[in-house]
């Protein structure tokens, strides 16, 4: 076993050790192997003594396997993987120490045992190449972005095919072979990656269509990722018939959690407990005293089992409907109902603000240790403990709007070591649950108790159904906070996420809404009102027809023009805002980068920013998002300075 | 049903098996190894970034295959395989390569290809081996180790690499090359191949040479015990030279006059009709010693391994060595009982071990090899029968020979080296020793190969 071969050892520990944090130990083992480099260390081993260093190694690599598969399920395999290096290491130090180019195959396989016993006269096993290519799977199961890690695979196994023995090859052909086969392998794994991204997200959109169902009432954790993955799926899985309109964004909160660690949020109490209803009436009271609310959203939901969380407004203060056997609640606020399988229906009626029934706990004020150097770090910075919790929650959302952009990658659920870090420090991009995680412990680390909601955001108003819905990619992460008495949703997440998402819609997504429709239709049929009803029959008919072909014609034309003035719908509103021309014309010239905030990308076309651009990107914004808009005063405010926004604008450009 | 699935699914395995082995280096294996292994981490890509590994292993493995297409050497060979080899003995012959192209070649091995033969699965069944005791219970289910075990056999001989000394252009060199026969009979080799890995070390490019040869495996040789029989001088009708015929000699010498239990056809009429009594032809007549081995062509219980042994305790008595004057015969069952004579000149042993060389087991030929051996054992001093078993066809053959009084003896090959007792044998006894045993049996299956480009 020559020089070579522990340098490889080394090279694959280092890559392990760095990805996977193993710094210790992966520095303890390359150690170990360095010094086996010398003469004086060398150790006679017998078949025998192999033997029992494989059956060391078999008893903690079967240790290993029922820890992570008891802890982790299926995804245990990947934990092992990350393991592997330390428990194969033995063998590997065995055969360094005793400087032999392989260790007895008997040592592996006990029928060879049984052959060969003690002889020494066995087949031999090599153990530094497998243990070489073992260290880089779990290298890349460790590893938490694609970049870094393609780098050092392609290095480790250049240098890998650059210490192999050959002899009918000069050193400088192997080397330009090397080479292509580096650079070819890069452009097969970017390729590689995209099509497995393709793969992937048609495989989820398919199963999202068919089977996804409510959230399982059981289920106490949700990881990072676990929203973000549906990001891609267009079902429908929410049809809300709201009276008088909500207001906008409408947040439906399903479940909430509150220990988070290692990306994992969850509910250590789930207790669920029975809520008594309203004498003589189906009608469940969710607030203490019992309210009645001022707003009511009838929700349809397809009901896959026959209790299950369902998503409620975090004012909600009753909830009933016929359809309701049962209404459960826990230690959170989440509701679970009983309600027949199939597509049901419950109204929710919610606000006005009131006090929480719940208070607040102790657990709403932790902040895991492994992130709470780096989240104070970021509060003390944000000076978040001297202001309001109203204000520390605007400051967050502030932060986050001009600092981070919002992205759908990464994507990895159950990310591995410190998902938030990564984007907190380095990436600085990312999805909704990376927002409300971060929004939620800095609350915390603030003093400000917090919690985690996942939910959907409801903002699509479809005007053939002429309702509320809420696609499966619509689901949502945002914080509560508990301000002025009660709880209140504070969602980090920058604002254009949603058109984001709207715009990566497929072609066919008016197919398969009227599709869903369709079987929406069927679903309720002889269980909804009589005109409901009455309608399936000649819509079956010609909406498969005309709908049909409208819808197509629309999506040959493009997708309907959001900015005209006058079209009034709800989503439209705003789009006629003194400040689109202006970004209109710096589109043209300094393009933003993908995701990045309004803010960010004036603030870098002006060079600077002040309070000129922030009044002005604030008035836009409710003019264009918030449903109850701005005051003419504040529109004319907004023109005015848009035009002097423009000037500075041209000014830098001349520049 | 399922066994017969199971056993249609043995081929393709093994062909892939093959390819692996002989189309990878032993790098290019573990790169193999770890595309596969990515590709099923990177199912789930939010788990793991496998993808890009096995896209970089992939690529490699790829570009690998692709330089290797380009191995064209223009290299000529001559070799000459030995017409007789030993089962289990390394024979070493010359290899002669002329480089006639204008390129120094470096770093090529060279390979033989012995001729495939499978079996089909009713001989698959009837094959046992030893090993299977030492796999596990899996292995001896499934029974694709035995497969294997059985083609390595059939094939006749690992075929392992031979590195080449660098050819220089326009040059010859001759190098030694070695054979090992696994087992005994006819040994084909299709051709061989040149061998040269790709600048990446991963794959073999492999130049294939159409050559074929065959040669004749002999039995091995083993030790047996001394066996100690009556040394008997008998009167050989015929003499030495005519010893290998059966029945009356043809050699005349000259005339006699008759005496009762003379053939009727050795009556010489006319001398008869001149002299007035009756006159017979005499021919040349010898005594010396004949010692006869018998090989038992029943099916051995102990299946191939202990027939194979029967064999090899067979030809470790023909060419032991014997007493100057004696003549040593073998009878076998070939198509035909069969009756091969060694000794004082008349031949060597190699008929007989070629003879041997081919044997199989004959049980259909049980009752033709009694009455051979009825007719020829008036002639021979002494008879040691080889048999499997000895309450079977082997005891019949020695009980016959005991019958006309001529002095016998079964050598004992028991099934799997188990010691076997007397019984009611009509004869002495001599079993095998276990050792004995161990070293007749055709090599394991296990024996791997050279790794050349390591």
């Amino acid at each position: 076993m020559n020089t070579a071969r522990r340098v490889l050892i080394v090279i694959a520990l280092a890559g392990w050790s760095w990805y996977a944090g193993q710094w210790l130990g992966g520095a303890l083992m390359a150690a170990l192997v360095c010094a086996s480099l010398h003469n004086g260390l060398r150790v006679d081993m017998t078949p025998r003594d192999y033997f029992r260093v494989a059956d060391l190694t078999s008893v903690l690599f079967a240790g290993l396997a029922v820890l992570c598969f008891v802890r982790y399920g299926f995804r245990g395999i990947y934990q092992i993987m990350i393991w592997l290096p330390y428990v194969v290491f033995p063998l590997v130090i065995a055969q360094c120490f005793n400087g032999v180019p392989g260790i007895p195959r008997a040592a592996l396989f006990a029928s060879l045992r049984r052959r060969y016993g003690d002889s020494t006269d066995g087949p031999q096993s090599d153990t530094v190449l497998p243990y070489f290519m073992a260290c880089l799977v779990a290298a890349s199961v460790a590893a938490p972005d694609a970049g870094s890690f393609v780098a050092f695979a392609g290095g480790a196994l250049g240098a890998l095919l650059l210490a192999a023995p050959a002899r009918r090859h000069a050193l400088p052909v192997r080397g330009v072979f090397v080479v292509a086969v580096a650079l070819a392998g890069l452009s097969v794994a970017v390729a590689a990656f995209k099509v497995q991204q393709q793969l992937e997200d048609l495989m989820v959109y398919l199963a999202a269509q068919f089977i996804h169902g409510e959230r399982d009432p059981n289920q106490v954790i949700t990881a990072i990722g676990s929203v973000s993955r549906l990001k891609t799926v267009d079902k429908i899985v929410l049809r809300i018939d709201a009276a008088p309109i909500p207001r906008l964004p409408l947040l439906l909160t399903e479940a909430m959690y509150t220990r988070f660690d290692h990306g994992v949020w969850s509910l250590p109490d789930n207790q669920f407990v029975a809520v008594d209803a309203l004498p003589g009436q189906a009608l469940w009271p969710l607030t203490e005293p019992a309210r009645s609310g001022t707003g009511r959203l009838d929700i349809h939901r397809l009901q896959r089992r026959e209790v299950s969380t369902v998503p409620l407004p975090v004012d909600a203060a009753t909830v009933g409907g016929g359809d309701i056997f049962e209404t459960q609640r826990n230690g959170v606020d989440t509701v679970m109902l009983e309600m027949p399988v199939g597509e049901s229906s419950y109204q929710v009626t919610y606000g006005p603000p009131a006090p929480a029934p719940y208070r607040p706990a102790e657990f709403d004020l932790r902040v895991p240790d492994s992130y709470a150097a780096l989240i104070d770090r970021y509060a003390r910075d944000l000076e978040l403990a001297a202001l309001p919790p109203a204000a520390a929650a605007a400051r967050i959302i502030e932060f986050f709007e001009t600092h981070y952009a919002y992205t759908l990658e990464p994507r990895r659920r159950f990310p591995s070591r410190y998902p938030l870090r990564t984007f907190l420090e380095t990436t600085r991009s990312g999805h909704c649950e990376y927002f409300a995680t971060a929004t939620v412990l800095m609350l915390r680390s603030a003093g400000v108790p917090a919690r985690y909601a996942v939910g959907y955001l409801v903002q699509e108003y479809s005007e053939f159904e002429q309702r509320w819905i809420a696609r499966l990619r619509h689901r949502h992460a945002w914080a509560l906070a508990y301000i002025d008495g009660r709880w209140q949703s504070v969602d980090a997440t920058p604002p254009g996420w949603f058109d984001i998402e709207d715009q990566a819609a497929p072609p066919w997504q008016g197919v398969m809404d009227l599709a869903n429709w369709l079987l929406y239709k069927t679903r309720r049929f002889g269980r909804g009102p009589a005109d409901d009803n009455g309608l399936l029959a000649p819509l079956t008919v010609t909406a498969l027809t005309v709908v049909l072909a409208v819808l197509i014609y629309r999506r040959r034309r493009g997708r309907p023009d959001h900015r005209a003035a006058d079209t009034g719908g709800h989503v439209r509103q705003g789009l006629d805002s003194a400040l689109i021309p202006l970004l209109e014309q710096l589109e043209q010239r300094h393009p933003p980068a993908p995701a990045e905030p309004l803010r960010a990308w004036l603030t870098r076309c002006v060079g600077g920013r002040d309070e000129t651009m922030d009044r002005a990107v604030t008035l836009h914004y409710r003019y264009r998002f918030d449903p109850s808009g701005i005051s003419p005063t504040e529109r004319n405010e907004l023109t005015e300075l848009a035009a002097l926004l423009g000037r500075r604008l041209v000014g830098a450009d001349l520049q | 049903m399922g066994r017969a699935l199971l056993y249609r699914a043995f081929a393709p395995t093994w062909r892939v098996g093959r390819w692996y082995e002989r189309r990878f280096t032993p790098t290019g294996r573990v790169f193999a190894g770890t595309f596969l292994v990515a590709l099923l981490f990177s199912i789930d890509r939010e788990q793991s970034l496998a993808l890009a590994l096995a896209a970089f292993t992939g690529t490699a493995l790829a570009v690998a295959w692709l330089a290797t297409l380009r191995l064209r050497p223009d290299i000529e060979i001559h070799r000459s395989l030995p017409e007789r080899l030993t089962d289990g003995t390394p024979a070493h012959y010359e290899v002669t390569l002329h480089n006639r192209g204008r390129r120094w070649q470096r770093g090529l091995g060279f390979r033989e290809i012995p001729a495939p033969s499978l079996p089909d699965l009713a001989t698959f069944d009837t094959f046992r081996s030893a090993d299977d005791r030492l796999r596990p219970w899996f292995d001896r289910v499934v029974g694709f180790p035995r497969w294997l075990e059985m083609v390595r056999l059939r094939q006749g001989t690992t075929t392992p690499a031979a590195r080449l000394p660098d050819l220089p252009p326009g040059a010859s060199i001759t190098v030694r090359a070695t054979l090992t026969p696994l087992r005994r009979g006819r040994l084909v080799i299709d051709g061989c191949e040149l061998l040269a890995p790709d600048p990446l070390g991963l794959c073999i490019g492999r130049q294939r040479l159409s050559m074929p040869a065959a040669s004749l495996v002999l039995p091995r040789r083993i030790a047996v015990p001394a066996i100690e029989l009556r040394a008997h001088r008998q009167y050989q009708r015929g003499g030495v030279t005519l010893a290998r015929s059966v029945g009356d000699s043809s050699e005349f010498i000259g005339l006699r006059d008759y005496r009762p239990g003379d053939s009727r056809r050795h009556i010489q009429w006319r001398a008869w009709a001149r002299l007035g009594y009756p006159v017979v032809r005499e021919y040349q007549d010898e005594y010396y010693d004949r010692h006869l081995v018998v090989l038992d062509g029943d099916e051995a219980p102990g299946g191939f391994r202990q027939f194979e042994t029967m064999v090899a305790a067979a030809a470790s008595l023909v060419v032991r060595r014997q007493p100057a004057d004696a003549l040593l015969d073998l009878v076998v069952n070939l198509d035909a009982p069969t009756l091969l004579t060694s000794g004082r000149g008349i031949a060597a042993s190699a008929p007989l071990l070629d003879a041997l060389a081919s044997v199989q087991p004959r049980p259909d030929q049980a009752g033709a090899l009694r009455r051979f051996l009825a007719q020829t054992v008036p002639h021979i001093g002494s008879v040691i029968v080889v048999t499997g078993q000895l309450d079977g066809e082997g005891a019949e053959l020695a009980r016959s020979v005991v019958r006309q009084r001529v002095a016998c003896c079964l050598l004992h090959v028991p099934a799997d080296g188990a010691a076997g007792g007397a019984g009611e044998a009509p004869c002495r006894v001599v079993t095998l020793p276990a050792e004995s045993f161990a070293a007749g049996a055709p090599a394991s299956a296990a024996q791997g190969a050279e790794e050349v480009f390591a």
